[in-house]
């Protein structure tokens, strides 16, 4: 084999990263001793179609990939704690276990505006177990209350309200997807909401669980009360790094690795998925992970040593009917300034932008100087592929960029 | 009986009045004198830029409708303004002591530029911009001028603007509102527009008006000192000629001196027919205050105002209704165009926005509820106006959305064919879609050049022209299909 993966790699973490990245290593290196550890009693599964489960559309055992050979899985299994000195981990039955590498892929936890203390106090949407307590809850109760109007937020409120249920989301910013879309495109994306029996409440941020005798919901920070059977939390989420930080790696946001995915304080730690920070970016979504746990996987392997990975540019896709959206990069550009109201507020940003009000579609595209950053996508993505090649592959635009935005324009 | 009709004013809306008439042959019925102030006979007064660019001011003159058939015709007395007016002995007195009784008097003298109530708002280097006149002026003073400032930045002041340009080092746009041709175009529209003007080299400052004209020891224009519109100072700027196009004001003294109802605020009161307080006067164009309470700086108003008086005297009486208030250019080399309900001031009125800001593209269509096109703004270009214009007087709603419209690029075909038969194709001569169709669809396959001819349509302002090519377009292609 060569270089020096050495015989022990310890996986912690089997979500999307640490899943993928234990098949990948046991593929192409099949003499390497794995040792995946999860605090999720259960076999790893796709996080990404865990709304899809909740809709109905799979069951839980279909999400979860077949178990590979020769990996041996730890799971329900806490880590307590990593001693780089000795290069072990320490679990909380006390058992130690050597590595030759580390890799973190501990991902992230939901975060909870209110420590949760009792039933009916919340619930995010996370885990496969978050997942499935959901549909039972929703089963016995009518009315839902989404806390968070991020994407995730979007997405399962329109899940729910498919489902029957008769659904308010809450969010704190001044429309839906602040992070993300414009206020144009995120009061279009409220109308859509609206038609599917959604209320949406913006500018308003739930405080509080609602604890009184025979009531569950919100409390909001106007004094105003949301109350619904099931109350679901979705207010984004934070990198996992208690392990990481406790062991003296360097942390910021998530834990800093380099383009080689090692952490910049250890070489024989490294780290991936939501857990990781890298050139500044935490990527808290699946196709990153996958990217992410595949170069890793190609070095470590010797497959390919020279592997690197230089951040990901790819789409986020919210697709759930009626709404569909995609989003990536640069994509919020309003806000006062001098080139007007839809112009971009830097100067050295642009914007081709078409969107109709009557039709429900916003689809902009982000420039900087003849290449592609960032974009929104809202209700029609007939232009979708022409963008995303435009944007993952860095293409030069010509100068007429009418085709971006519009399938007809593309003909002229 | 022979019926004295007394013109007072003798441009662009005089003239129109004048050509109804002869167009009905009504002239020789009735003796016509006109009583023009200026010293030349009806002007283009939209193309006096051109003047301004060094074009002589002859080729402006409009079609001569004074000789009449029979060799009686129409009287014209220039440089002879009207200075009273004595409704009780149905007189008129011109400045050199002329006097002439009237039956019908009808008043068409138009504007003057508004100039601020300012310190130095008169001075050596300070010009109006509405005139032959006024043209020479500026065009002499600007081959003096180091830099020169337009108050006002609409239409009239961008289009001085461009032409300044060209004949001064340094050229200065100063208006009031938040941003250009307010209007006509929503605030995104006058920023994009601000920054194709200020690409070629014209500073604008936008949200900022003129508190003083500074001169120098020789009673000469300087600079300007501006100010926010609440008064708080702004850095000045220099200017060795300054050119007033920030609006203009009517021209209503006469009436104001003889008793006739003025609006306060200016303008000649004038119901649906034109007609003063007194029966026997009328008032057309830039000097009259509509029903709709408006005084209409456009040209096509003034002439939908002539022609309603013009269908008066010949027995035919229609009535002003409000006019098209469309523009459709090239300022400084960029396309702009308004129509209809531009603003979205109708009440559920949805945008369908199309924004290049790279290109400098800004197109916007305003849609009812009902998804029919209401109006729309275009900057930087101005393709398929024509048939979207068409399309937005039409009215009628529409199955399929606006969408596919506000994308620019050749149109063509594509929206001609959802034009209805009813809907106004050209606006100067109100011809309609299903006229120009008709006039396409028959024997020998006419070209635009025979249909322009037959319809009169696309023979006064010439916008409409792209809509009546595609119209024509589609019954050629009608007919090769059978």
């Amino acid at each position: 084999m060569g270089r020096s993966v050495g015989r022990r790699v310890v996986v912690v973490g089997q979500g999307m990263a640490g899943a993928r990245f234990a098949r990948r290593l046991a593929a192409w290196a099949p003499d390497v001793r794995i040792t995946v550890y999860d605090t999720e009693a259960r076999p790893g599964y796709n996080r990404l179609l865990l709304t899809g489960v909740l809709a109905g559309r799979h069951r839980p055992e279909d999400i979860s990939p077949p178990q590979v050979p020769g990996i041996e899985v730890r799971a329900g299994v806490h880590l307590v704690a990593v001693n780089r000195n000795t290069r072990t981990v320490i679990a909380s039955d006390g058992t130690a276990q050597p590595y030759d590498t580390l890799v973190l892929a501990t991902g992230s936890s939901p975060t909870h505006p209110w420590r949760p203390g009792r039933a009916g106090d919340g619930r995010p949407l996370h885990t496969l177990t978050d997942c499935l307590r959901l549909r039972e809850d929703t089963r016995r109760g009518r009315t839902s209350v989404v806390v968070g109007g991020g994407l995730l937020g979007v997405e399962t409120a329109l899940t729910l309200a498919a489902r029957g249920q008769d659904v308010t989301l809450v969010h704190r910013g001044r429309h839906l997807i602040d992070r993300r879309l414009d206020a144009a495109a995120g009061a279009m994306l409220r109308a859509v909401l609206r038609d599917c029996g959604i209320t949406v409440r913006t500018g308003a941020s739930a405080c509080a669980p609602l604890r009184e005798p025979g009531a569950t919901g919100v409390v909001l920070d106007d004094s105003s009360v949301v109350s619904a059977d099931t109350t679901v939390i979705a207010c984004g989420v934070t990198p996992r790094v208690g392990l990481a930080r406790a062991a003296g790696l360097a942390v910021n946001k998530g834990l800093i690795v380099d383009d080689a995915l090692r952490s910049v304080t250890d070489p024989s730690v490294h780290a991936i998925g939501a857990c990781a920070e890298h050139r500044g970016v935490v990527h808290d979504t699946a196709l990153p992970a996958w990217e992410q746990a595949d170069v890793l996987a190609a070095r470590l392997s010797g497959r390919d040593r020279g592997a690197t990975y230089r951040g990901t540019r790819v789409l986020t896709r919210l697709a759930a009917a009626p709404v569909d959206l995609a989003v990536f990069g640069v994509s919020r550009t309003d806000g006062p300034t001098t080139r007007g109201p839809a112009a971009p507020a830097r100067p050295d940003i642009d914007v081709v932008c078409l969107s109709d009000a009557v039709r429900r579609t916003y689809k902009k595209v982000v420039t900087r100087g003849n290449r592609v950053v960032g974009g929104i996508l809202l209700g029609d993505l007939s232009t979708v592929d022409v963008v995303r090649r435009a944007y993952e592959e860095a293409v030069p635009l010509p100068q007429n960029r009418v085709h971006l935005v519009s399938a007809a324009g593309a003909a002229s | 009986m022979n019926e004295r009709l007394v013109l007072v004013g003798y441009g662009m809306t005089g003239h129109r009045l004048l050509t109804a008439l002869r167009a009905a042959g009504a002239p020789h019925r009735r003796q016509v004198t006109v009583l023009a102030e200026e010293t030349r006979p009806a002007y283009d007064r939209i193309r006096l830029s051109e003047c301004l660019r060094g074009t002589r001011p002859e080729t402006l003159l409009l079609d001569d409708v004074t000789p009449g058939g029979d060799g009686a015709g129409v009287r014209v007395h220039l440089g002879d303004p009207v200075v009273a007016l004595d409704r009780a002995g149905r007189l008129v007195t011109t400045a050199s002591g002329r006097t002439l009784g009237y039956d019908v008097l009808v008043l068409a003298t138009g504007s003057r530029p508004y100039v601020p109530e300012v310190p130095g708002a008169r001075a050596e280097g300070c010009c109006g911009y509405r005139t032959v006149e006024d043209a020479a002026a500026i065009r002499a003073r600007a081959a003096r001028a180091r830099t020169a400032a337009v108050v006002g930045g609409g239409l009239l002041g961008l289009e001085a603007a461009g032409a300044l340009r060209a004949l001064v080092p340094d050229t200065h746009v100063v208006e009031f509102a938040p941003w250009l041709m307010h209007r006509q175009l929503d605030e995104q529209g006058g920023r994009t527009l601000r920054r194709h003007i200020e690409d070629l080299g014209v500073t604008v400052h936008t949200g900022t008006r003129v508190t003083q004209i500074t001169t120098d020891e020789h009673g000469r224009a300087s600079g300007l000192r501006l100010a926010t519109p609440d008064g708080d100072p702004l850095p000045g700027v220099d200017a060795d000629l300054v050119v007033f196009a920030a609006g203009v004001r009517p021209r209503d003294e006469l009436a104001r001196n003889c008793g006739l109802v003025v609006d306060p605020g200016g303008g000649i009161v004038v119901d649906e027919s034109c007609r003063t307080s007194d029966p026997r006067i009328h008032a057309i164009g830039e000097c009259a205050l509509t029903p709709d309470g408006r005084v209409h700086a456009l040209a096509a108003p003034g002439f939908a105002m002539a022609d309603v008086v013009a269908d008066l005297l010949l027995g035919t009486p229609s009535a002003f209704t409000g006019a098209d208030t469309s523009t459709s250019l090239k300022l400084l080399d960029v396309a702009v165009a308004s129509f209809g309900d531009a603003l979205g001031d109708t009440p559920g009125a949805h945008e369908v926005r199309y924004l290049d800001t790279a290109a400098g593209v800004y197109r916007n269509l305003r849609v009812g509820d009902d998804g029919r096109l209401l109006g729309g703004v275009l900057v930087g270009d101005s393709s398929g106006y024509a048939a979207l214009r068409s399309l937005a007087g039409a009215g009628v709603p529409r199955a399929s959305s606006v969408g596919d419209l506000v994308v620019p690029g050749p149109a063509g075909p594509a929206v001609a064919g959802r034009i209805p038969d009813d809907a106004t194709a050209c606006f100067c001569h109100n011809v309609s879609a299903g006229t120009v169709r008709r006039a396409a669809a028959a024997d020998g396959r006419p070209d635009l050049d025979e249909v322009r001819r037959r319809t009169r349509a696309g023979t006064g302002c010439g916008s409409c022209v792209p809509a009546l090519a595609s119209l024509i377009d589609e019954q050629l292609t009608a007919h090769d299909h059978g």
